[in-house]
């Protein structure tokens, strides 16, 4: 057994021993809570030496470990080594683990009487986890002793600066939403059905911040490398966090109305337990291989199903099971909401924000939904933007409605006598946006309740920055989500877009822009990159967008340019290139020669010949050798002589790549072959490019930079109120 | 009743009656070749490759080629747009659009390379 291993079997002792221990300290055995915290840090001390142990066999190339062949190589530059710990699944539960456990660290410092139970239910996907690890975990090696020479990679779409934060970032997030639920649990166990909000309020802020955060990174990163021109795809893994993060801030805002006025205190009960519930139910989705066929990520079915599905089911029984058993315990709200007031709107917001994680969960659960009635099918994405279009109108009016209404009664008329500046300027920018060619009332409508919420925060946010910071904060995340809103309506509807094919050397017009595809060049690092010169009326710049080859998924990378303009931007992406010359595609062989391309060394051998009546046959015999081993290829041009139209057939190399005739030069006998990893064709070329724009795309980044700046400062007042109510302590 | 309900109901309904449009009209089954040619609406086929005769023109952008389902049964696609680079190496192709006049015009393509990561990853959860 390896050390990696020992450290997941102490992980998951301790585990155990602190959860009974947690257990007997939540009945009120003091002497129990110092084996529990003992057993508590034990845990993450062995996590933290799995966590080390798995970059120590990554860094040092153990290929004899499944999980450093299957997500390393020697080739990876080293800073995206580290990386590979969370590139596969096995890796994601060492960082779950440790990430929930640290967290509990910091719960555990907190004295308070919920925080021993909360400790027993942070600790219970704990256990979970570390029996993944112990199981499924990245320290398995390969059976009969093999090691191979090399591993096989990072995924290249994976080695980018942001998408290697991305991941542990998100996962924060996605795991710090165990601290609510088990904080909730807790005050069931003990009867404490108001005292854990100023608790809990600090956690959900967090978690709503932390997500976020890993929202955009991993937005940054799709519209920066992926090349399809968004920042958000409704893909399943995005669905999967969003959901819970909906959720979450729909406790959030029924958390502050709860301290405020004493009412919706079952319903915080409830989406405290629901947030958790929706993470696991994600991760079961994504990580089930259920959505296998629907969607480009690769889910492999680990063989965790059942176990996936009891660790959801165990956490929804005790969740709903604690939440039913105290139903008629909670008592009723202490004052009823009122019906036009801050606190029933936010509640409206909360409705909002439910209906909108019941929508896309239904989208996402779409394979499931429809296997019931049929063959399982799936919703194109164009499902999420519709259901979530109508909503975010109703979300934009709320957002600025609530600020402006006072707690428990408001006057209609003083409302509207507020009101009416924010109404006017959202008047003032809906006609502007009516003159810049917004006509659909769907986005105008969108846009209206938008700039009537960014009107109506920046007057409240003025206001509550001189009273103090603390209640300018929230104001400002609003102020930073209609933004967001505005930025998203406009550059996802108002872009223009083309496509347009560039043969080298000749210019072609596209949306107003004159392009020249001037030719390929490579960078330090020896990918290529298509020079692109753009004649734009804003200014002349050099597109630079990246295409080259890549063994490790045996196709092409592609990465867009972005030229950025304070009004928008000006997207290329690279589609496709195709030479307009076969024969210049290959490489050239002589009988006999041999040539190293990419990772593989070729020798042509010599031509098998059948001449038919009507096809000839050429088949060109090759041995290639390729990690450490010597295979036959048998690459075969068939031309047809009536038609004289040819016709390539390919053969496979071991890892995937296909060896390819280009070209035949009967009087020499010389054959040009097409292989994974050969020099792009140099001249002659056309290259396929989308080119689009990105109207006030600016937006976006700024609205989401306002709002986590408010979310974090957020937890930073939500911190400092729990430590005044309670100064002794922590 | 007061106002914050009827606001409340009318968001549900409103939600429940576009959540349940949009769901039909954005529903793409995966369905077999015979009922892909009954069929009239949006679908998805999935298959492989039926043969090497395809033909691909990147200055039109154009494809047409054939898929072979697990059934053996074979169906001609046509599409109309940017070609998936790495076509010819795909182990399943699964296509999304419309069955009329003898042959699938596809909307968009889907192409599933031979990814030796999820192999490996297969087989180290089976062999473990």
């Amino acid at each position: 057994m390896s050390l990696g291993q020992v450290f997941c079997w102490i992980a998951f002792f301790a585990a155990l021993a602190a959860g009974l221990s947690f257990m007997a300290a939540a009945g009120g055995r003091e002497g129990a809570w110092r084996p529990a915290r003992i057993a508590y840090r034990v845990q993450w001390v062995a996590l933290l030496g799995a966590t080390a142990f798995l970059w120590y066999i990554l860094f040092t190339h153990q290929f004899q470990y499944q999980y450093v062949a299957s997500y390393s190589s020697r080739a990876m530059p080293s800073r995206y080594v580290y990386a590979a710990f969370w590139g596969g699944q096995e890796g994601t539960f060492v960082l779950w683990a440790l990430i929930t456990c640290s967290l509990g660290l910091v719960l555990m410092r907190l004295k308070h009487a919920l925080t021993a139970p909360a400790m027993f239910f942070l600790n219970l996907p704990l256990v979970m986890l570390s029996l993944v690890t112990v199981m499924r975990g990245p320290f398995l090696l390969f059976p009969g002793g093999r090691i191979p020479l090399d591993g096989q990679g990072l995924n290249p779409l994976l080695q980018d600066p942001w998408m290697t934060i991305h991941p542990p970032v998100l996962f924060t997030g996605f795991s710090s939403l165990v601290a609510p639920f088990a904080i909730a649990m807790a005050a069931l166990v003990k009867r404490d059905y108001d005292g854990w909000v100023k608790v809990v309020l600090p956690w959900s802020v967090f978690s709503l911040g932390i997500l976020a955060t890993g929202f955009i990174m991993g937005g940054v990163w799709a519209y920066k490398v992926l090349g399809w021109g968004g920042y958000w795809g409704w893909d399943p893994v995005e669905n999967g966090s969003f959901i819970p993060w909906l959720s979450n801030i729909a406790l959030v805002h029924g958390l502050l109305v709860q301290r405020v006025t004493g009412s919706l205190r079952r319903t915080n009960f409830f989406l405290a337990i629901t947030s958790y519930v929706l993470v696991l139910y994600a991760s079961f989705l994504t990580r089930s291989g259920v959505l296998a066929d629907f969607s480009v990520h690769s889910f492999v079915n680990l063989g965790l199903n059942g176990f996936l599905l009891s660790f959801l089911f165990l956490v929804m029984t005790v969740g709903y099971g604690g939440l039913l058993i105290r139903l008629r315990d909670i008592p009723g709200p202490a004052q009823p909401l009122g019906n036009f007031s801050r606190e029933s709107m936010m509640w409206l917001g909360q409705l909002v924000f439910m209906l909108m994680c019941a929508l896309v969960a239904v989208g996402m659960s779409a394979p499931l939904i429809t296997r019931l009635f049929g063959p399982p099918s799936n919703v194109q994405t164009s499902y999420y933007n519709l259901v979530n279009a109508p909503l975010a109108i109703a979300m934009g009016l709320l957002l600025g409605i609530a600020p402006l209404m006072r707690w428990r009664k408001q006057e209609a008329k003083a409302f509207l006598m507020a009101a009416l500046p924010a109404v006017v300027a959202a008047l003032v920018l809906a006609l502007a946006a009516a003159a810049l060619g917004v006509r659909d009332p769907i986005p105008m409508a969108v846009l209206f309740g938008a700039a009537f919420a960014l009107a109506a925060n920046t007057i409240v946010t003025v206001r509550g920055f001189r009273a103090g910071w603390k209640h300018g904060i929230a104001y400002l995340g609003h102020l930073g989500a209609a933004t967001l809103l505005i930025g998203i309506i406009a550059s996802s509807n108002y872009g223009r877009s083309v496509q347009v094919q560039l043969p080298e050397g000749q210019e072609r017009a596209a949306l107003g822009y004159r392009l020249r595809f001037e030719g390929m060049r490579q960078d330090r690092e020896g990918k290529d990159h298509a020079m692109i010169a753009v004649n734009a009326p804003e200014r002349r710049f050099e597109a630079l967008p990246y295409m080259f080859w890549s063994e490790f998924n045996q196709g092409y990378m592609k990465k867009p340019h972005i030229e950025r303009f304070v009004t928008h931007d000006i997207y290329i992406s690279p589609l496709d290139m195709a030479g307009a010359d076969p024969s210049a595609r290959g490489v050239w062989f002589e009988k006999g020669e041999t040539k190293q391309i990419g990772q593989a060394k070729y020798t042509f051998v010599d031509f098998d010949r059948q001449m038919g009546s009507e096809l000839v046959r050429v088949a060109a015999r090759m041995r290639v050798e390729i990690g450490g081993r010597t295979v036959p290829v048998r690459p075969v041009l068939e031309m047809n002589m009536k038609s004289g139209i040819p016709n390539s057939i390919p053969d496979y190399l071991p890892g995937g790549g296909s060896v390819q005739i280009a070209s035949v030069d009967p009087n020499t006998g010389r054959v040009a072959l097409e292989v994974p990893g050969m020099p792009r064709a140099q001249s002659g070329s056309i290259l396929a490019v989308e080119v689009s724009t990105k109207p006030l795309i600016n937006l976006v980044w700024l609205g989401a930079i306002v709002m986590l700046a408010s979310a974090f400062m957020s937890v930073l007042r939500r911190v400092l109120d729990l430590k005044r109510t309670a100064p002794a302590q922590a | 009743m007061n106002l914050k309900v009827i606001l409340a109901l009318g968001l549900m309904a409103v939600a429940l009656v576009i959540g349940v449009t949009s769901f039909n009209k954005t529903v793409t089954p995966y369905i077999s070749f015979a009922e892909a040619r009954r069929s009239s609406g949006l679908v998805q086929v999935n298959g492989v490759l039926a043969d090497k005769q395809y033909v691909m023109k990147q200055e039109q952008q154009y494809l047409s080629f054939r898929i072979k389902d697990d059934r053996g049964e074979v169906l001609p696609v046509e599409y109309h747009g940017v070609i998936p680079g790495n076509f010819d190496q795909a182990t399943s192709i699964v296509a999304i659009g419309r069955y009329h006049d003898g042959k699938f015009t596809a909307e968009q393509l889907l192409v599933k390379c031979p990814s030796k990561y999820q192999a490996e990853a297969e087989k180290a959860g089976r062999s473990s």
